[in-house]
């Protein structure tokens, strides 16, 4: 059963409860809130995902109460809570949802040594995966939100997960972080795509997530081989150009990105070298979106090992 | 549903005989990995699996989990070594003869949960007439002091047995450095040269360690008369640890006795022999029980503080929220300091650091 096959308001009930679990590959959430408009919330941007027993062993199991305290009165809060602690400042009451968001990646990056833990969004067309390293500024998560409206399966938005053995990028498709300008951006490039609420005032400004399209999350178990490493360098009004990146520059930029990357120690020296090795590295700058596309397709068409 | 006292009691007998494990449902097991993680002792848990043939055994979900927080202490303990290393290239030139303390001395020393600890901080050892030369040292080397207010400063100067904690930018962790063992004005004050007299060398050159008896004592005296009794769970497990390794020695006990003794370290081998026995259940010689009750306090203190600390030392349950135990921690917050300064002294600075606990909003959310 998905989540959105039961009505929001049951998912509150049970959110309020003993919590709902979702199954959002390759890991299972439980999430227990008693606060109904964030309950709501993951009903629009969680529908397609599929809910698991609540008794099922769940990979994170996370609480958004409501902070406490006489301060709280007048500026009502919520608090993410992992493990019984609580590891952040909390969030004004109605920034749940980002707050979710958030602490969800927060406790990923730091649980889940198992894999290497690359900071990038990532989209796949063909079986190959094209990672979108996160560089500041670079416009990463609107790159590949609007890749997922023209064809390319979307994949994540911010962890490219390697597997150590055979090096495919696992999915983990959740709600695309729009920043600022990004939100406009998106609703203006694909009416289709479904956005959820503006947070204003959040730590990186405005933020809204758009739901992840139906199909990515249907396909999120199937891993893909990475083909193309593109670090985005969007600057308006600049006219496109894609520069090959040396494998020793590609190397250096994904391996100090990464969140686990000394964690992993050897195992991530040879993971990271094996994959610039492989795949086509790029720096793209570009002013539109349609021409990156473009570029990014071309890159991939073009037989792998090219430039080797 | 497994209740809290189900999960705890679980969660101490894996420790002792991960075997255990091989008979959790999911559930079970989601509650058990909350709450290890919880308690900090996730790794060490997943070590106790490895060492005892356990691991290899257990479902995919949980040895995953287990394997990835041991690679994540592993490379805290990698840091701390080498962070330890960087302050003795300084000291060696300065010709400042260094102790390390506790978590690196585990590494030192080659204990087996030594790389399961979540490090945080390396506590290292200056004698007291060379504590400000080493910290001008270190700052000439790229240390740098936390930004604290005047009255953190001067709490630090006058009444701690540490200087201000200092990091090197843009590393991860943080090293205290302490000239003695326990706060200058507390009601315990065992002379610093005594340690220093039996410090043995390590592997690293002009790293020395404290003596096994002294370790223990050491770390005994930090946990039972610390300000913070919450999540200390992980205290224990490095006596219990200490009790298992060192112990294998027969001299070891008698020698910890006397030591206590000697240095009038007794109340805090007390507690460590009874909390051991309590919580952990850790096989001790027989008559170290009966030979630690003459460092007990009186009757009904015993009584009183045996149950409170036990209960504030047990693991917690993350499940029930919010947490309990709240009171006790704060009436073991009061008693350390009551220990720890003089009541004029501790009067107003209770006073001062709850004045400043109701301005600062991060704290008013528990």
């Amino acid at each position: 059963m998905k989540v959105g096959d039961v009505p929001a308001s049951s998912l509150a009930l049970h959110a309020a409860r003993g919590g709902v679990s979702l199954r959002i590959p390759p890991i299972t959430v439980r999430v227990r809130s008693p606060i109904a408009r964030f309950a709501q919330q993951l009903h629009t941007l969680y529908g397609a995902y599929e809910l698991c027993d609540v008794a099922d062993l769940a990979d994170i199991d996370v609480r958004l109460l409501p902070a406490r305290g006489p301060r709280r009165l007048l500026a009502p809060a919520v608090r993410f809570v992992i493990d019984g602690i609580t590891p952040f400042e909390p969030f004004e009451l109605d920034h749940a949802l980002p707050l979710f968001e958030w602490g969800v990646n927060w406790v990923f990056a730091h649980r889940m040594h198992q894999h290497l833990l690359l900071h990038a969004a990532v989209v796949e067309r063909g079986g190959r995966a094209v990672l979108l390293p996160a560089w500041p500024g670079s416009g990463k998560s609107t790159l590949a939100a609007s890749l997922a409206w023209r064809g390319w399966r979307y994949l994540s938005d911010e962890f490219g997960i390697v597997s150590l053995s055979t090096l495919a990028v696992l999915p983990f498709p959740r709600p695309a972080a729009l920043k600022n300008e990004s939100i406009d951006v998106i609703r203006r490039f694909a009416a289709q795509a479904l956005i959820g609420p503006t947070f204003p005032r959040t730590r990186k400004g405005a933020v809204a997530h758009m739901r992840v399209p139906d199909e990515s999350v249907r396909r999120a178990a199937e891993r893909a081989s990475i083909a193309a490493i593109v670090f985005p360098d969007f600057q308006k009004g600049a006219a496109l150009q894609a520069r090959p990146l040396g494998q020793t520059a590609a190397f250096l930029k994904l391996a100090h990105n990464a969140f686990n990357y000394e964690v992993l120690g050897e195992a991530a020296f040879h993971a990271v070298a094996a994959i610039v090795r492989r795949a086509q590295c790029r720096i793209l700058r570009y002013g539109d979106l349609d021409d990156a596309h473009q570029a990014i397709h071309d890159l991939v068409e073009q037989p792998v090992h090219a430039d080797v | 549903m497994p209740t809290s006292d189900d999960i705890v009691a679980l969660l101490l007998l894996a420790i002792k005989d991960p075997r255990v494990l091989q008979a959790l449902g999911p559930r079970e097991w989601e509650r058990l990995l909350a709450c290890a993680r919880r308690n900090a002792v996730l790794a060490y848990l997943a070590h106790r699996t490895e060492s005892t043939g356990v691991h290899e055994r257990l479902p995919d979900a949980p040895r995953v989990a287990m394997a990835s927080a041991r690679a994540g202490a592993r490379r805290l303990a990698q840091l701390a070594r080498w962070e330890v290393e960087q302050i003795a290239q300084v000291m060696r030139r300065e010709g400042i003869p260094l102790i390390a303390l506790k978590g690196v001395a585990y590494l030192l020393r080659d204990m087996p949960h030594a790389d399961t600890r979540l490090i945080t901080d390396v506590d290292v050892m200056v004698p007291r007439a060379s504590i400000d030369a080493a910290e001008r040292y270190l700052q000439a080397a790229g240390w740098r002091t936390a930004d604290l207010d005047a009255y953190d400063r001067s709490y630090y100067r006058r009444w701690s047995h540490e200087i201000p904690p200092m990091r090197y930018p843009g590393r991860l962790l943080g090293v205290d450095v302490h000239h003695t063992i326990c706060a200058p004005v507390s009601r315990l004050r065992p002379d610093p040269n005594a340690f220093w007299a039996h410090a043995v060398a390590t592997r690293m050159p002009g790293v020395r360690v404290l003596s096994p008896v002294d370790s223990l004592l050491h770390a005994a005296v930090h946990l039972f008369f610390d300000s913070d009794f919450d999540s200390r769970f992980r205290d224990l497990i490095d006596l219990h640890e200490m009790a298992l390794a060192f112990g294998e020695d027969a001299q070891f006990w008698p020698a910890l006795v006397a030591r206590a003794a000697e240095l009038d370290l007794g109340r805090p081998l007390y507690y460590t022999v009874r909390m051991l026995g309590l919580i952990v259940r850790t096989p001790l010689p027989t008559g170290v029980v009966a030979e630690v009750e003459r460092f007990a306090p009186p009757a009904p203190v015993a009584r009183w503080m045996t149950r409170t600390v036990a209960d504030v030392l047990r693991p917690v349950d993350p499940e029930p929220w919010p947490r309990r135990h709240r009171g006790k921690l704060w009436l073991m917050y009061v008693r350390s300091h009551w220990l720890r300064m003089p009541a004029y002294l501790l009067i107003p600075h209770l006073v001062r650091k709850s004045l400043r606990r109701a301005g600062d909003p991060a704290t008013q959310t528990q």
